[in-house]
């Protein structure tokens, strides 16, 4: 599925205060249950949960992208936000996280799950990308920010058409 | 320089934890190590450039390495490629 069609105002939280990298998954996991019936907050922050625990999904510059399959999960979930404060997050390269994209899939759906996190990381990857949603100050800031930098992502709409 | 084609075969393809155990691999070595899928290059020792590929089962990928340590670098790389990343299917 195309980032742009994923990304949904709704689903993007600036400044969230997350204290940890467990409170960060409970809230999280908390916000996910409040707008899709179909899942749990347990549900969701095991998976997320489970998944870190097999390695930690900050990838890098500030960047974590925590996602898992769902049994229950109709659909891809996409959800971006930003801390008001970094978290520690066992990162690959051990900086602090503070730009984060939640992708949550069906358990069924390998390659558009890889092809969507696939789009994140070209967005999250370019550094004047993050300097920006960084510097947003509300959610709709955000929103509009990330989807203006996708837009602008080169090759993203040609790997997709195969997608 | 050394350059090898070699498939995903794994079912997930080269999803995040792959990924991950691939560029640990790679940055163990001084070798300049490259993954190619289709037109896209990357810098095999980021996890960000890895990922960007989205290389789904079936993917062949062109592994180059070049340096001192080239031969056995890519040895290392296709064992882990080869034992689907070392994960329980």
């Amino acid at each position: 599925m195309h980032l742009l069609k994923l990304l949904e105002e709704k689903f993007t939280y600036c400044n969230l205060y997350a204290g940890s990298k467990k409170k960060f998954l409970r809230t999280l996991s908390d916000i996910v249950a409040d707008q899709f019936p179909e899942l749990t907050s347990d549900e969701v922050f095991n998976g997320l949960n489970h998944r870190e625990k097999l390695g930690s999904t900050g990838i890098g510059q500030g960047v974590a992208i925590p996602h898992c399959r769902l049994d229950k999960c109709q659909h891809l979930i996409g959800i971006l936000t930003t801390l008001s404060e970094p978290i520690d997050f066992d990162a690959i390269d051990t900086k602090k996280v503070d730009l984060i994209f939640v992708l949550l899939a069906p358990s069924k759906s390998h390659q558009d799950h890889l092809e969507t996190l696939s789009q994140v990381v070209s967005l999250l990857n370019e550094p004047r990308a993050r300097m920006k949603l960084r510097r947003t100050k509300t959610g709709s800031e955000l929103y509009n920010s990330a989807c203006k930098m996708i837009s602008q992502i080169p090759d993203l709409d040609a790997s997709l058409s195969s997608a | 320089m050394i350059t090898k084609e070699i498939k995903i075969t794994n079912r997930l393809g080269l999803h995040a934890r792959a990924a991950a155990r691939l560029v640990a691999i790679a940055t163990s070595y001084n070798a300049q190590i490259t993954l190619q899928k289709e037109e896209k290059r990357v810098n095999c020792k980021s996890i960000m450039s890895v990922l960007m590929l989205a290389a789904s089962q079936g993917s062949v990928l062109t592994l180059t390495a070049e340096g001192e340590d080239e031969t056995s670098a890519i040895a290392a790389i296709i064992e882990l490629i080869e034992n689907c990343f070392n994960e329980e299917e």
